[in-house]
Order: C-alpha cells, then sequence, then structure tokens
C-alpha cells in the first residue's frame, strides 16, 4: 500500500486488537492517530472487552467443516492461478499500444487477450508465437498465463453498483469479428486459422 | 527455524507473537511435518486444548508454502472448527437475531484473506498469529457495525417510554447502582466476574453499552482539561446524557454482578 494512502478501517481494528495492553493509553492513542475511525474504535474496544473468557468446542457437522474445506480450496486454486504471473503484467501503456500495432491488432482485441477473454485452444498457433516474441516471453509461460480463468482487468476502475464480473471467454474468431478490427486486419488474423 | 513475522507496527517494530505460542512453535519445529500436525489436532479433528489458535494458523501458512497439501487440509479443517466455536462463543444464537448470518459473513472473510495472505505470501495473517481472538475481534466489530447494529436482541430493560436519556433515573436507585460499582474498573479484572458481565453488557441498548464500555476502560465521564478523552467528548454527547446511560447499564448490570459478588465471597 502507498504510505499516503488512508489506512482501511479492517486493518486499524486489526492492529489494535492484537496490541498487547489494552488500556485506555492504547485506546486513547488509536483515537489520536486514527480519528476517523473513532466509532469503530470504541466499538472494537468493547468487543475486546466483552472477549469470551473461555471457548468451548463446539459441534459443528462434518458436511459443513467439508463445505468450508472445499470453499477455501477453490480460493486456494484460485490464488495458485493468479500466481502465473501476466507476461503483460510489466508492460506500460505506451508499450502495450505498440505490441498492439506490431501484433496487427487494435488495443481491444489485446485488452480481450491479456484479460483472457479468449479461449487460448482457438488463437492460433502463429499467433501465439508472434505475442510470446513480442512479449519476450516463453511461448509455454504465456499459454500458461492465457489458459488461466477470464479476469478483471486490474487497472479497470468499475462505477457499477453491482459487484464487477470477469465476462465469459470467447473463441479467437468471435473476438476478432466483435472486436472493431479493420476488414483487413480482420481477414490476416482469421487467415491465420488455416 | 521458526520464520519471525513480517508486519511493521507502527509503534514497536515488528509484531512478535506471544511468548507461549513461540515457545509452542519452537517446540514443534523440532518435529516432522506429520508429527507437527498430529501435535496440535486430535483425532477428532479438533485442535488439541492445550494448542494455541495461533500456533495453527502459522502451520497452516507453513504447510502451503511447503507444498504440503495433506496437511493443509488436516490443519485448515481444525481451524475451521475452532472458528465456529469462537464465533458461537461470543456472538451466540441468544445476541442477534441473525447470528448464524454474521459469523456466516467473519468466516468468508477470513477465508479471503487467508486466501489472499496465501496468493501473496505476505503479512495478511500475521496478526492472526498475535493474537488469534482479538483478531476475531475485529472482524466482528466491522461485520456488527455494518449488518449487526438493527438485529440486536437488547434486554428489556425498563419500561415503555423509560429509555430516553433525557429521563433521569430516580436518585436512589443510581446511588444504589453507583455504590455497587464503586470498585470501579479495576474489579473487572476479576475473571468470574468478567466471564458474567461480558455476556450481559452484550444485551444493552448500544448506546449504553458504549458509555459502559469506556467508562470500564478508565475514560472520565468529563473533564475540565479540554485536550482529556472523555466519554462525552468521544461520544459527542453532553454528560447529563452520559451520566444518564451509565446509570441505566448500572442498573441492568447490578442483578448479574451481585450474583456474581455472592458467589465469589463463598
Amino acid at each position: 500500500m502507498p504510505p499516503n494512502d488512508p489506512i482501511s478501517s479492517e486493518e486499524v481494528l486489526l492492529a489494535f486488537s492484537v496490541e498487547p495492553k489494552r488500556d485506555r493509553s492504547t485506546l486513547e492513542r488509536y483515537l489520536s492517530q486514527y480519528p476517523e475511525h473513532a466509532s469503530a474504535l470504541v466499538d472494537c474496544s468493547l468487543e475486546l472487552l466483552t472477549l469470551p473468557t473461555e471457548i468451548s468446542p463446539v459441534w459443528v457437522a462434518d458436511s459443513s467443516v467439508e463445505a468450508g474445506w472445499q470453499k477455501f480450496r477453490a480460493q486456494l486454486g484460485a490464488a495458485a492461478e493468479m500466481a502465473v504471473e501476466s507476461p503483460f503484467a510489466k508492460l506500460t501503456p505506451s508499450a502495450f499500444k505498440t505490441l498492439a500495432v506490431r501484433l496487427g491488432v487494435n488495443n481491444l482485441l489485446l485488452l480481450r487477450i491479456r484479460d483472457r477473454g479468449i479461449r487460448v485452444a482457438s488463437i492460433p498457433g502463429a499467433f501465439l508465437g508472434q505475442l510470446a516474441t513480442e512479449l519476450g516471453s516463453p511461448l509455454k509461460a504465456v499459454t500458461d498465463y492465457l489458459a488461466g480463468p477470464p479476469c478483471l482487468a486490474p487497472s479497470s476502475a468499475f462505477r457499477a453498483q453491482g459487484k464487477p464480473a470477469a465476462a465469459g471467454q470467447v473463441d479467437f474468431s468471435d473476438a476478432v469479428k466483435t472486436s472493431q478490427l479493420t476488414v483487413d486486419q480482420q481477414k490476416k488474423l482469421l487467415a491465420m486459422e488455416n | 527455524m521458526v520464520e519471525p513475522l513480517k508486519k511493521i507496527s507502527k509503534k514497536d517494530g515488528p509484531y512478535r507473537r506471544r511468548a507461549e505460542v513461540q515457545a509452542f512453535l519452537e517446540k514443534l519445529d523440532l518435529v516432522d511435518a506429520r508429527e507437527r500436525t498430529d501435535q496440535l489436532v486430535d483425532a477428532g479433528g479438533e485442535l488439541r486444548a492445550d494448542a494455541p489458535p495461533e500456533a495453527l494458523v502459522h502451520l497452516i501458512r507453513r504447510a502451503w508454502r511447503e507444498d504440503d497439501a495433506g496437511s493443509v487440509e488436516r490443519l485448515f479443517k481444525a481451524l475451521f472448527r475452532r472458528v465456529q466455536a469462537s464465533l458461537v462463543a461470543s456472538i451466540p444464537d441468544s445476541r442477534m437475531a441473525d447470528a448464524e448470518t454474521i459469523r456466516g459473513e467473519i468466516v468468508s472473510r477470513f477465508m479471503d484473506r487467508f486466501a489472499r495472505d496465501c496468493r501473496e505470501g505476505g503479512t495478511w495473517l500475521d496478526y492472526f498469529e498475535v493474537q488469534f481472538e482479538g483478531g476475531f475481534a475485529a472482524y466482528r466489530t466491522t461485520v456488527l457495525r455494518r449488518i449487526g447494529p438493527s438485529t440486536n436482541k437488547t434486554a428489556p430493560l425498563m419500561g415503555d417510554g423509560e429509555h430516553s436519556d433525557a429521563t433521569e433515573l430516580a436518585p436512589e436507585v443510581e446511588k444504589a447502582a453507583a455504590e455497587f460499582f464503586a470498585d470501579g474498573p479495576s474489579f473487572f479484572d476479576d475473571p468470574a466476574f468478567r466471564s458474567a458481565l461480558g455476556p450481559a453488557i452484550n444485551t444493552l441498548p448500544p448506546d449504553q453499552k458504549a458509555v459502559i464500555g469506556l467508562w470500564l476502560q478508565g475514560i472520565p465521564i468529563d473533564a475540565k482539561d479540554p485536550t482529556t478523552n472523555t466519554i462525552a467528548r468521544i461520544l459527542k454527547c453532553d454528560e447529563r446524557t452520559v451520566r444518564n446511560r451509565r446509570d441505566r447499564a448500572f442498573k441492568a448490570l447490578r442483578e448479574i454482578l451481585e450474583e456474581v459478588k455472592a458467589h465469589a465471597a463463598k
């Protein structure tokens, strides 16, 4: 987190809640440092004050534990997939535009590729090879990345009320036809499929 | 070697585990992964009674880093049970109308944080290795502030119309309640008192709970020095309102106090 970013309420409360001394001076220090979170800090101090002194085991259905594990495993799986580094990650905006030009596509199609909105199996091998060369990455690294689930662009801003969700994937040919490419660009790209 | 925590505290530098947790982990560090898990988790899949939950968090992170899928699963399931126990103790069904939903939301937030820690290999879970229950108190606060207050099951302390801040208690009630709390906040350190009063405080209406909570932490009701933190200033209300809320809370809690004091005197 950049140093000037305001610290979130959750982080302030977590830091406060693990302080070794839970007393008036600690509460006052936090109230003074984070006046914008004063009300939450007071509430948190009450939660800490009324912490149960004893935690007794409770009966938890095996099915509930298993469901919790499966959900967590899915999150870890997603974490592992996301850990595959994006070969696009280090491109500056101008380098991204230059890459699009060199590949004979526009920014929109390249964005759809980067965000894994196109099924990797449908992308012509020749195009993938050219992409890997231009990115300076091994072909396998590029295909491994593109084989991941579709994702939201990290730099995108969302103003919709609902939670943003990644769109589904389409085939390369459909993406070419729906990415506002010129007729000439479309012809060249579709020809790669043969 | 037990990897030290990396999260940095503004005031004290790197966070450190409590001494007993650190000692527990160093002991486990001498045995192999299978034995470590056995020493933490019993045959029924529960965290052993003498094992701190902070150690469980540490070992799941370690097993994940070491790609030990079997240990991650077994330890995670024990953690899941332990988290449920912690949340049932702090948010019992008697406290909230939809306690189960609130507990579910807290579990979900914790799991999101756990997954993020695995994904980024960062410091997201360091707090939970320092003070497991404290970390959940922070989550409870966040979730209860968002979806909890409207569903608080408050105790029917008085008849209709008597909850108003402007309605003062009869002087004799106020005097009796204040005398009962004459021992002041230090009495709160008594474990027997605390274990009984904590749940009782949670049944108070939020405004009274805030006042009694701050008072028990030693914050004065009011002060002439404008730089002193007082309950009235923190809650942005006048001194008289604070006193009224405190006295109402005293009255409600008095019955429990009497019982605990009588028990302690035996």
